[in-house]
């Protein structure tokens, strides 16, 4: 067809604008996929590696700046043309960081974090909910910046402070742990076109590193403040660091803030992970076999991932919602590899009565130049080419006992 | 193979990608929408709600070449077209959800957009193979769609039953229809 969109000055100006809605569109995914922004009310697996020497940074730096070869990060201004400032601040260790607020088309206000000094990275989140109905909600566990964990939420807007108390290592005292707050006041809500109502409230805590058991789990609490002095509500935080092999380790956190979140756990394969350790550690659920064994008796290969194919976030849906897909499996994946091989997802169905967890397995072949694990989500009941996505088993949430399994392999 | 339908998707995903998909496409859309609505303000509405629909859809898509992907994106103008026929209006929705908008289209733009779909040419068209009906077939047309009365109200001018009035209807328009789909279109616009 030869196109008369010049003779039509309005055909032209309209692929102008779905061009440049296409490129803001991509940038935002992007940096949601990169950095690790999900919606909130969904339980978001943080995981960063930290092992001693290794530029455990430089590879957050790869998902947020998309190569391994940027020297320089560039700031969340630069890639979120609409996203405004909301503040700076540094972490204990001296690590600097910015905070951005973006309303998006899909999923609300969002606010992030950005590393902005030697460590890269960062991460964020979308309040799809407005306004938050929890007090406070603790997405985000970090330990990108180093020396530091970071433990990041939303809290109500009304919420004047939030105080993150944790135990001392080795002690039973409390200590409180410094927390800066950042808001969308008038200002930023009238420039980004949002509404009062809208309205979010931001926060960033930092505990030492060395908080918690290293093969355990830790726990930490938020609780949320009126300008009374009346705490308006409190959730656990709680994370794991998993060893995933001899020079990595994983924090990641799985909690179910404000109590209306059904947690979700994600996580991707990387090198020697043990997944079903990993996801045991995560849900506290036992699983009952090694799905990396599981899929080797199967006869399928399970290559080591690249950086690239860790996959972080998951998705949810609040209790009274309907599922968002016929399984009722809230499953996302944010794949962001181009030679990966398999990833396993843990998602708990809310599509039946009995809370359960479904585990999948999902298996690329060579997808060529490019290309995620998934591209939509939930992944399609049947994958596109060069995807196999296998049920490996379901599984009661409360016990952990699998109650239905499919098999593996053809 | 595989990596050249993963290549495939990729560009479309793409925001030039999909600038470029718009610009081998939206003329012929337009035209698609223009030729079955003679309304080029409508018509060109419902092209800008169909891409902009498709781009939000974009990454869900599955297609593995130019043909797969101008199919679906026909499905999605069909979808648009049905909607828009029984509401009277076009929705702008996935507009709105981008962020576009769009500004009413002057009186040479729509001129141009008749010309471009051959309205003009379409217009004369219907005249002769209306001619071309049965007279039966031709009266129930008539009565139906241009004096716009209910198939009771037909059937009781034509003095038939309602089910003899639908089928001289539904008769008529598809053999106008697949008369019009047959006439050359101005050469000007020829794909």
């Amino acid at each position: 067809m030869t196109n008369h969109a010049s003779d039509i000055p309005a055909l032209a100006q309209l692929g102008s604008a779905l061009r440049g809605a296409a490129a803001a569109r991509t940038r935002r995914l992007a940096i949601r996929r990169r950095v690790g922004g999900a919606a909130l009310l969904v339980l978001l697996l943080v995981a960063l590696l930290t092992p001693p020497g290794q530029a455990a940074t430089g590879w957050v730096g790869d998902l947020v700046s998309g190569g391994g070869d940027d020297t320089k990060p560039q700031t969340l201004s630069e890639r979120l043309a609409n996203a405004l400032l909301l503040g700076t601040g540094s972490a204990p260790g001296g690590e600097t960081y910015e905070v951005f607020a973006d309303l998006d088309t899909d999923e609300g206000m969002c606010v992030f974090l950005n590393w902005t000094g030697d460590t890269h990275g960062g991460f964020g989140t979308c309040q799809s909910e407005s306004p938050l109905h929890a007090a406070v909600s603790v997405p985000f566990v970090d330990n990108a910046a180093s020396g530091v964990v970071v433990v990041a939420g939303l809290a109500r807007p009304g919420a004047s402070r939030v105080e993150l108390s944790y135990t001392r290592e080795g002690s039973d005292q409390t200590a409180q742990a410094p927390v800066r707050m950042f808001r969308t006041d008038d200002a930023i809500l009238r420039q980004l076109g949002a509404t009062p109502s809208q309205a979010l409230t931001f926060f960033v805590g930092f505990l030492p590193e060395g908080v918690g058991d290293v093969t355990g789990s830790s726990t930490a609490r938020a609780a949320a403040y009126d300008d009374a002095g009346q705490e308006l509500g409190a959730t656990g935080v709680s994370w794991v660091r998993a060893r995933l092999g001899p020079n990595h380790e994983r924090l990641a956190s799985c909690g179910t803030p404000g109590g209306i979140i059904e947690h979700l756990c994600n996580a991707a394969s990387h090198e020697d992970v043990r997944v079903a350790d990993l996801l045991h550690q995560l849900t506290g659920r036992a699983l009952p076999e090694s799905l990396v064994t599981r899929a080797a008796a199967a006869g399928i290969e399970l290559r080591p991932a690249s950086h690239q194919d860790f996959a972080s976030i998951s998705d949810f849906d609040s209790p009274g919602q309907p599922p968002r897909d016929p399984l009722g499996a809230l499953i996302r994946s944010r794949g962001q590899g181009k030679t990966g091989d398999y990833a396993v997802y843990l998602a708990r169905e809310t599509g039946i009565e009995q809370p359960v967890y479904a585990v999948y397995l999902a298996i690329r072949g060579d997808l060529g130049s490019s290309g995620s694990a998934f591209d939509e989500h939930p992944p399609a009941a049947t994958p596109g080419p060069g995807i196999e996505q296998e049920l490996i088993g379901i599984f009661n949430a409360d016990t952990g006992e699998q109650i239905a399994v499919e098999p593996i392999g053809p | 193979m595989r990596g050249r339908e993963s290549s495939f998707r990729d560009r479309l995903r793409s925001p030039d990608g999909f600038g470029s998909f718009y610009e081998r496409h939206a003329a012929e859309v337009l035209r698609f929408f223009a030729r079955r609505l003679y309304d080029p303000e409508l018509a060109f509405d419902l092209t800008a709600e169909t891409f902009a629909q498709a781009l939000l859809s974009v990454r869900r898509l599955r297609a593995k070449s130019e043909d797969e992907a101008v199919a679906w994106l026909y499905g999605v103008a069909r979808h648009q077209l049905t909607n828009a026929l029984r509401r009277g209006h076009a929705e702008r929705r996935a507009l709105r959800r981008l962020g576009v908008e769009l500004e009413r289209l002057g009186d040479e733009q729509q001129t141009r957009i008749e010309e471009l779909a051959g309205l003009a040419e379409l217009r004369a068209a219907v005249g002769e193979e209306l001619a071309g009906l049965s007279e039966s077939e031709r009266q129930a047309v008539r009565l139906r769609v241009v004096e716009e009365l209910s198939y009771e109200e037909v059937a009781r001018r034509l003095d038939v039953s309602e089910v003899a009035a639908r089928a001289r209807v539904s008769r008529g328009l598809r053999t106008l229809g697949a008369a019009l789909e047959a006439r050359p279109l101005p050469e000007e616009i020829k794909p």
